[in-house]
């Protein structure tokens, strides 16, 4: 990874007893405590309005915590956001689709961070933005202009400009809403090789049947946290009640 | 044709003319540029209340005798902030603070200007006076013009990203909030250069209507940033020839002559004017019909 210090043993991602208060005095986040090893994949899951995109957001250091603190490589996100360690894919992207930018520039984007203070793209950059349009199968829509995607095609850019980012943290928020299920193996494939080669994901999501099958951990957040640790002892009938109201699990994709 | 030509080169044969001009190329090429940002940030109304807020500042300026840019900063940069402060701590939506900011500091400026002795100097202020640029007041727009360009280059990518999508800019640890104040302040300083030319009320349009024309033209960025000066730099030979042979104001021609280019992109502009969408609508359905016509034959 670029950009990356010296990181054996240090956490990628250490949360210690977060509470997070919106300024209309919501109390979104309490005592929460999570951390992520290199190379490690989490499922974030919990009803709507459970607090995961707040933690997200904390988690980039776009909302200040109110209590407890997070480290980030073992040093502050300020730092982190300064090398370019930390990748994030929003919810809901919040631009101006009429922008004159085109999807290639969008990925380039994802570069900005690690280009000196005359931001001139080299030659790497460029290899990697292509890499990262090949790998997200968009690479004939390069020239696009931003607006001119569908919802799902416009989700695999800003996931290729992530990609493009050569994160160490890739922090992804709901990215299987909207789109099919070619683009969703599409993106859990990415999410396990992203994994594999010791970046540590975080990846919000409401689709439960699949997530053995490309996430190491899962933690279940209701405002507070409920259970986290390895999917397959962790996903458990009790433990799904207690963070879902008391509704029964279904192991089934439908609830996106 | 050669008649044509000698007509349209005679009025730059006076000195007077060709020093208007080419102060007037550099304006309105500056103007442009930051307007880009200004429309693709969607800051029309903060582009006006900064060009308004420039006044008290200009005018105290000239009376303690500090270059005019530094009490147009400061004082622009007063109205924009303090608006933005009263909005995030009341109820009353932002462009209704910001008219009230605005139009505050412009009633200001005049009243500072009716308290001081001479009027004549003002009234270039406000209306600008492009055949009459002083060359002290030259010296300054070409200092400032270097100075923005310069500004504008060093910082076009971290600018674009700020305008296109400010959340990732701040996740690559970018210094989201300096470079929010770097566009506010590059907007004051390119509004005092942009009133030697149209005069503080008309001054907005240079900021807001070449880039919205060059909008509909383009689909990049520096395309964008190209068809914009275009736009500009033709209309103030427009409002420089207008003013020669029909004897017009000068700064209005200009502004008239750059919302003419607005008016026919927005009617003729390719794929988003009204016209080009329209035709192409048109064939589509004609296409679809003729589809589905053959089909029932079939
Ligand atoms: N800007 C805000 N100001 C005040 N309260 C907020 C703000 N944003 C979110 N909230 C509240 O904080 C709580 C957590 O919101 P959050 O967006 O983190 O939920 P979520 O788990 O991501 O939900 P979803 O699954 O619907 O995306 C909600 O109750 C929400 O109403
Ligand atoms: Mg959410």
């Amino acid at each position: 990874m670029t950009g990356t210090p010296s990181t054996e043993g240090v956490a990628a991602i250490d949360i210690q007893h977060l509470g997070v208060r919106y300024a209309n005095g919501h109390l979104a986040l309490e005592d929460i405590t999570l951390t992520l090893a290199p190379g490690e994949v989490c499922a974030l899951i919990g009803t709507n309005g459970s607090g995961k995109s707040t933690l997200c957001k904390a988690l980039l250091g776009l909302i200040r915590p109110t209590t407890g603190s997070i480290s980030v490589q073992g040093g502050p996100i300020a730092q982190a956001r300064r090398r370019g360690s930390i990748a994030y894919v929003p919810q809901a992207e919040d631009v101006d689709w009429d922008f004159p930018v085109s999807v290639r520039d969008v990925v380039m984007m994802g570069r900005q961070g690690h280009m000196n203070w005359l931001r001139l793209a080299r030659r790497h950059d460029h290899a990697l933005v292509m890499a990262a349009l090949e790998r997200l199968d968009i690479t004939a829509l390069a020239d696009r202009q931003i607006g001119e995607l569908s919802g799902g095609q416009k989700k695999r850019v800003f996931l290729a400009r992530a990609l493009a980012q050569q994160a160490a943290i890739l922090v992804l928020d709901e990215p299987f809403t909207g789109v099919d299920v070619g683009t969703e193996q599409c993106i859990q494939s990415l999410v396990r090789d992203q994994g594999r080669e010791g970046m540590a994901v975080l990846v919000v999501t409401h689709g439960l049947a699949s997530l053995a099958q490309y996430c190491d951990s899962v933690a279940m957040i209701h405002q507070r946290m409920i259970a986290v640790g390895p999917v397959d002892t962790t996903l458990t009938q009790a433990n799904f009640q207690a963070a879902f109201g008391g509704h029964p699990m279904m192991m089934t994709d439908e609830a996106h | 044709m050669s008649l044509l030509l000698e007509g349209l080169l005679l009025p730059f044969t006076f000195d007077f003319m060709s020093e208007a001009l080419w102060v007037g190329v550099v304006i309105a090429a500056l103007c442009a540029w930051l307007s880009c940002f200004v429309v693709l940030k969607g800051w029309a109304l903060a582009g006006d209340a900064i060009s308004h807020g420039i006044l008290p500042g200009v005018v105290i300026g000239y009376w303690l005798g500090v270059p005019m840019v530094l009490g147009a900063v400061i004082s622009a940069l007063g109205c924009v902030l303090g608006a933005g402060a009263i909005t995030s701590r009341c109820r009353i939506k932002e462009d209704a603070v910001l008219g009230i900011a605005m139009t505050g500091f412009l009633a200001l400026g005049l009243v500072l200007i009716a308290a001081s002795q001479s009027t004549i100097h003002y009234m270039h202020i406000l209306l600008g006076n492009l055949l009459g640029v002083e060359a002290h007041v030259r010296q300054q727009v070409w200092l400032m013009s270097a100075m923005t360009a310069a500004l504008l280059v060093l910082k076009h990518r971290d600018l674009v990203l700020y305008c296109f999508d400010a959340s990732q800019a701040a996740v690559l640890g970018m210094p989201v909030a300096r470079l929010h104040l770097l566009l506010l302040t590059l907007l004051a300083m390119t509004s005092v250069v942009g009133l030697q030319a149209v005069g503080v009320v008309l001054v907005v349009a240079m900021l807001i209507t070449p880039g919205s024309t060059a909008f509909l033209w383009t689909r990049r960025f520096v395309p964008m940033v190209m068809v914009a000066m275009g736009t500009a730099v033709i209309s103030v030979m427009l409002g420089l020839w207008a003013s020669f042979y029909a004897n017009v104001e000068t700064g209005a021609a200009i502004v008239l002559a750059q919302s003419g280019f607005f008016l026919v992109s927005f009617l003729l502009a390719p794929r988003k004017g009204v016209l080009a969408r329209y035709l192409s609508f048109r064939r589509a359905v004609r296409t679809d019909r003729r589809r589905a016509a053959a089909s029932c034959t079939d």
